[in-house]
């Protein structure tokens, strides 16, 4: 049996979703909904001293959340229940040692257009379907660390 | 509990039984009756439930200070009683539908009169940690008295935290929602004062998998599970809707109205699907659901719980993660099995499954091999039930692992009490070779806490079972045991020109030769047989001499056991050894 770990640790939690904003409300509008989530997200974390990425496409979620173990559990579940997205898949959650977005409560990127290609596209179809390359969490942290920008800037644009 | 009203005495014809109720706290002159009578009605002011008088009309004639507090409302004043439904709009987060149930409610114990059952009552969710009871029974000719239990009253009353002091009896302390007693309250009141029209509905609901994660991770990360689990159905479900747990994984929603029960079932299945992270690890469940209907599933609390449970079974049946509705033409079987599932799942985890044992003979040495061991199951009111048939059940609801072990060890401590050259054999089924580990483990955890030596075990695998477990099968030899393929014959795994299978005999299906052994089949089985000279062919379904006739007395197929007599008990096991000494004996020195 593995031993349970202390709720004070620091925990990394590397998931992705598809969007289905449009599914749940046609007339919405995506880049409403997105500053919407993340001011929510921004305040909450702040409050919680979770920090992370988040990169939106018009396919999908992936985000990282760092933070103590219990409000990243905490956070999570809130998070899953929101009906902006489905086939919710966790791709890590692990201790960590140090966080990869210490100063971002919600690192921010997001692709509304359509003329670049999706990056989460291929991503979503392999980590929710039984492709036969599974995505890692490693991945997508890779992913994020590349294209995330500080969402300050974005939702007060 | 700031309000304090005073209260007052309207009622003309004595209530509490002759007690003349007055104003002692404002002390007027109007203060008269016996100091019996006073003490009364002290009591009645200062008693930590909120009363409230009723006429015939159910029009309120009388509060104590409780139920001042409660409404909101203070004593009436002459004319201007209110009603009982504007009294009851005074209660915080109380619902129109809860509202209107406690008004039938005491309408209908009205009119029922004398012959309403002292014990009923009804049990309303105000919010999500507030409940109130509420009782009624008759006082005098003319009146009732409407009692209102609230827990906060009991606090105000220095009765302490029902949490630090026991527990509430209606709240489970895991999850804090509901429990089965309160369910089976509200759901009781329901059914009995549902106002015409409305349709209440049951979603009885399993978690699947849950089990894999508590013994995977440890109880107390099932437990947290549980709670996360919840928190979820909280989310989806409304205040006027009632959530309980009723025990282990099973939850269930009450809908004061079920239009929308099948949209929640779906969306209970989908959000009971996401992942969990709970106290560090990952954790994936599901669920199943199952809808019954008021009235049209079941005009009675027992019928309606027990059709939605019905409902669920046959989701999980379908593999879980589905919703079923009741369906009342399949309900007779579905009982029938229903029960006996319930029945076997107390058998196997009460330990009430015994074991018998039936003696093989070797036919060319005259004596006793050993003895063929499975399950055996004596209902107190079913009798004998035939091992087909809970076998097979037993794999179908996922118990089989925990009987099967549980046989292993009985069967090995018995055995190693057998004089040595004495074998036991048990059956593996299907779903317990597919799950190889567990399998292992509990061979080996029998073998050990027996002493038995592991070659006095045998193994029997059909061969129609095969081959999903040859990696098993190869780690069990290497363990001692001894490897069986039964019943071979119709699949013909063995003819297979690479041997995988490490069988150390191979017992021949009763179809197989039931006719005239042909010569094809004979050189078919001694050539598979001939791949590995150390396995063995017996057939032990041969019960008569004309049978064995059949088989050629050289060649590679022999006649080594048989399986003589009835199963039997172990107790009457060592009754039978002694009658076959001297074939033991004989056994024995031919070694």
């Amino acid at each position: 049996m593995k031993k349970t770990s202390i709720s004070g640790t620091l925990y990394r939690l590397i998931y992705c979703s598809r969007n289905v904003i449009l599914q749940a409300a046609p007339d919405a509008i995506l880049e409403d909904e997105v500053r919407a989530i993340l001011a929510a997200a921004r305040r909450r974390n702040k409050a919680d001293n979770v920090t992370g990425a988040l990169l939106f496409t018009a396919s999908g979620f992936a985000q990282v959340l760092e933070g103590m173990r219990d409000v990243v559990e905490r956070t999570f579940d809130r998070i899953n229940g929101d009906p902006r997205h489905a086939d919710v898949t966790v791709l890590s959650f692990t201790p960590t040692e140090r966080r990869s977005f210490p100063d971002w409560p919600v690192g921010f990127s997001g692709q509304t257009s359509p003329d670049i290609p999706d990056p989460l596209a291929h991503l979503l179809a392999d980590a929710t379907g039984a492709g036969p390359r599974a995505t890692t969490g490693s991945d997508v942290l890779r992913l994020l660390e590349r294209v995330v920008q500080r969402e300050d800037d974005w939702v007060a644009a | 509990m700031t309000l304090r009203a005073p209260w007052a005495a309207l009622a003309s014809d004595g209530l509490a039984g002759g007690v003349q109720p007055s104003e002692p706290e404002r002390g007027t002159s109007r203060r008269r009756g016996s100091l019996g009578g006073r003490l009364a009605n002290a009591a009645l002011t200062h008693l930590p439930l909120a009363i409230v008088i009723l006429d015939a009309d159910s029009r309120p004639a009388f509060w104590n200070e409780q139920a001042a507090a409660l409404f909101g409302t203070p004593r009436p004043m002459g004319a201007d009683t209110p009603s009982l439904t504007g009294l009851l709009a005074g209660i915080a987060n109380l619902t129109f539908q809860q509202r209107d149930r406690i008004i039938a409610f005491a309408a209908t114990h009205i009119a029922a009169g004398d012959r309403v059952e002292p014990e009923s009552w009804l049990r309303i969710a105000l919010g999500r940690d507030r409940r109130i009871t509420l009782r009624i029974c008759g006082i005098g000719a003319r009146h009732w008295m409407l009692v209102v239990d609230d827990g906060t009253m009991a606090l105000a009353a220095g009765r302490g935290d029902p949490a630090r002091t026991g527990g509430d009896a209606w709240l489970d302390p895991l999850t804090g929602l509901a429990n089965r007693r309160h369910f089976n309250q509200t759901l009781h009141g329901l059914a009995e004062n549902a106002a015409p029209g409305s349709r209440p509905t049951l979603l009885m609901i399993d978690l699947d998998r849950f089990k894999l994660v508590n013994d995977t991770f440890g109880p107390p990360v099932g437990d947290a599970l549980l709670c996360l689990v919840a928190q979820r159905l909280r989310r989806e479900t409304r205040e006027e809707d009632l959530l309980a747990r009723l025990g282990g994984d099973e939850f269930v929603i009450l809908l004061t109205n079920g239009e929308w029960a099948e949209a929640l079932a779906a969306r209970v299945i989908v959000i009971l699907s996401r992942p969990f992270l709970v106290e560090g690890h990952i954790a994936h469940i599901g669920a199943s659901v199952g809808i019954a209907r008021f009235p049209e599933h079941g005009s009675s609390a027992d019928d309606l719980t027990r059709h939605a449970d019905l409902a669920l079974y046959d989701a999980k049946s379908a593999g879980g993660g589905a919703w079923r509705i009741f369906d009342p033409t399949i309900a007779p079987e579905a009982t029938a099995r229903r029960n006996l599932e319930t029945d076997l799942r107390k058998a196997v985890s009460l330990g009430e499954l015994s074991i018998a044992y039936q003696a093989r003979f070797d036919v060319g040495q005259q004596a006793l091999t050993g003895f063929a061991a499975a399950p055996h199951w004596n209902h107190p009111i079913r009798g004998a039930v035939p091992p087909e048939r809970f076998v097979a059940l037993a794999e179908d609801v996922g118990c089989i692992a925990a009987l099967a072990a549980r046989a292993l060890k009985a069967a090995c401590d018995q055995a190693a009490r057998w004089p040595a050259s004495l074998t036991v054999a048990m059956t593996v089924s299907r779903r317990q070779l597919a799950d190889g580990e567990r399998l292992f483990d509990a061979v080996q955890t029998a073998l050990q806490a027996s002493g038995l030596a592991p070659d006095r075990l045998e193994l029997e695998f059909a061969e129609t079972t095969l081959p999903a477990g040859a990696d098993v099968l190869h780690r069990l030899r290497a363990l001692g045991v001894r490897i069986v393929m039964d019943g071979f014959g119709p699949g013909r795994t063995i003819l297979d020109p690479s041997p995988s299978f490490p069988f150390h005999k191979i017992r021949i299906d009763r179809r197989f030769v039931a006719t005239p052994l042909g010569d094809r089949d004979v050189a078919l089985t001694a050539r598979a047989t001939a791949a590995d000279p150390s396995i063995t062919a017996t057939a032990d379904w041969m019960e008569t001499a004309e049978q064995e006739v059949l088989l050629d007395p050289d060649g590679r197929i022999r006649i080594q056991d048989i399986l003589i007599g009835r199963p039997i008990q172990a107790a009457s096991i060592d009754a039978l050894l002694h009658r076959h000494a001297v074939a033991l004996d004989n056994g024995s020195t031919s070694r």
